[in-house]
């Protein structure tokens, strides 16, 4: 991996990161490189971030990189379909759900340019960092095009792809000479986040049956709004089977049987990126991001599978190693992983 | 103390493991008449819906039979089956269902006394960690 590189698109640096996001945007549609950019737009305030698709060159200037995340611009993709030709300007989870949605050949990655912003958490609208942001061990996207550091009055950028390196040099930027590493602030974040995972997957240690009394506890609360499937970024099916006449979560019973939480895991947790929309979407506040996190890491350690930090490794289920075709067991560990 | 019997849903493949239970059959072993048995096309069509669906509508245990590895009549359909089983097993761990519920087994068609151990032994077990209480009104 190349270093970052400070880069800045103005002078005076009134500008948060110098404007080198918005120039990046601003070639990536002067260049007709793609046909529009999903990014976040200011609404009332700075909190109030919105979903935008930017086709006009003129409009870039409204691109707020603000550390709020009220949706995934992953999900917001989806209508766009699988010939989409766009831009990301997102937060690292986002990016990542994004590769993974490539990955299930929902959108073709070798037209896409993804623009990670190296993330320090983001924050719900009272200001409090958010759940999945408190455990979250990737400050940074590696299947990114550009990653980018935001500073005052500069941005660092570190280019992944070619792609990314081409558009950096489109972009003409002016390179500062600075040396500071974006990267370690990130790193320490990370590791911090990592130590914090312990006290939130402590519940792992309990005793199955009173984990099974909160598990059912929680899911007692879901009034089946579909508010989580809806926000998914990685949910992507067109005929949902949790749909009342698909005959497997009964429709019109509040709660739904759990069928309705155990399906979604099955379906998701494999690529589950830790974003947190589904959590904060849910209205009965079922720690939901929280169970798909410990799912997920446990995955990780049986098929050394890692969700969105690479174009290449097919997701865990729709593939296998060539190993397992000679392995008996049917409880599978780390050494036959992906 | 409960006096009701463990019952068990088994998705069987239709080349190896469902041939492997008739086996069983025909050559008179015995085992447990737990078993209700739905005969699947290949272990690759039980997707973990059906093995969450199974126990909360009230079975106590779920078995998959496929083929051995490499023996797959589709090819490869048994090695998704396996990786989706790892799947349900971390889904229910975290979720306190003891994933000792779900069990997987390569069972071939000339493997009728491994059928029949392995519902003895399935049963056996299931009627030692008593009844799941998964079951729900309406699912």
């Amino acid at each position: 991996m190349t270093k970052p590189v400070f880069y800045t698109a103005e002078q005076g640096g009134k500008v948060v990161g110098g404007g080198v996001i918005q120039a990046l945007a601003r070639t990536l549609l002067e260049e007709k490189l793609i046909d529009g950019i999903f990014a976040f737009v200011e609404g009332f305030d700075e909190r109030d971030l919105r979903p935008a698709f930017i086709t006009n060159p003129g409009d870039v200037a409204s691109i707020s990189l603000a550390p709020y995340m009220p949706f995934s611009l992953a999900r917001i993709a989806h209508d766009y379909g699988p010939s989409a030709r766009f831009g990301l300007i997102s937060r690292p989870c986002d990016i990542r759900a994004c590769t993974e949605l490539g990955k299930r050949n929902m959108f073709d990655l070798s037209t896409l340019y993804m623009i990670a912003i190296g993330c320090e958490g983001t924050r719900d609208a009272e200001g409090q960092l958010r759940d999945s942001c408190t455990r979250c061990e990737y400050r940074t996207a590696a299947s990114a095009d550009l990653n980018c550091f935001v500073g005052k009055g500069k941005t660092a950028i570190q280019a992944l792809t070619e792609k990314g390196a081409k558009l950096l040099a489109l972009a003409k930027l002016t390179e500062l000479a600075v040396s500071d590493d974006p990267l370690a602030r990130l790193e320490g974040l990370e590791a911090e986040a990592a130590a914090r995972q312990a006290d939130a997957f402590a519940f792992l240690n309990d005793p199955p049956e009173e984990r099974f009394l909160v598990w059912s506890g929680q899911h007692a609360k879901c009034f089946k709004c579909y508010g989580c499937r809806d926000v998914c970024p990685i949910c992507y099916c067109r005929d949902c089977s949790l749909k009342a006449d698909r005959g497997l979560v009964a429709g019109g019973v509040v709660p739904p049987s759990p069928l309705f939480h155990l399906a979604r895991m099955a379906h998701m947790a494999d690529s589950c990126v830790n974003c947190g929309q589904c959590q904060d979407a849910c209205p009965a506040d079922i720690p939901i991001a929280r169970y798909f996190q410990a799912v997920q890491k446990r995955l990780q350690g049986i098929f050394g599978y890692v969700p969105g930090v690479d174009t290449v490794v097919r997701p865990p289920l729709t593939q296998f190693g060539e190993a397992e075709m000679q392995f008996e067991d049917t409880i599978l560990g780390a050494e036959v992983g992906s | 103390m409960s006096t009701r019997e463990p019952e068990i849903i088994a998705f069987l493949c239709n080349w190896c493991s469902y041939a492997g239970a008739d086996l069983a059959g025909s050559l008179r072993f015995s085992y447990p008449p737990n078993v209700w048995i739905i005969r699947v096309p290949c272990s690759g069509r039980v997707e973990p819906v059906f093995i969450f669906k199974a126990l909360l509508l009230g079975a106590d245990g779920v078995l998959v039979g496929g083929c051995h590895p490499g023996d797959c009549h589709y090819g490869t359909g048994n090695m998704y089956a396996r990786r989706r089983y790892n799947l349900v097993r971390q889904v229910l761990e975290v979720a306190g269902i003891p994933p000792e519920r779900v069990r997987f087994e390569f069972i071939s068609a000339s493997e009728g006394r491994k059928f029949a151990d392995v519902v003895t032994e399935f049963t056996e077990q299931l009627r030692n960690m008593g009844p799941s209480g998964l079951k729900v009104k309406a699912s």
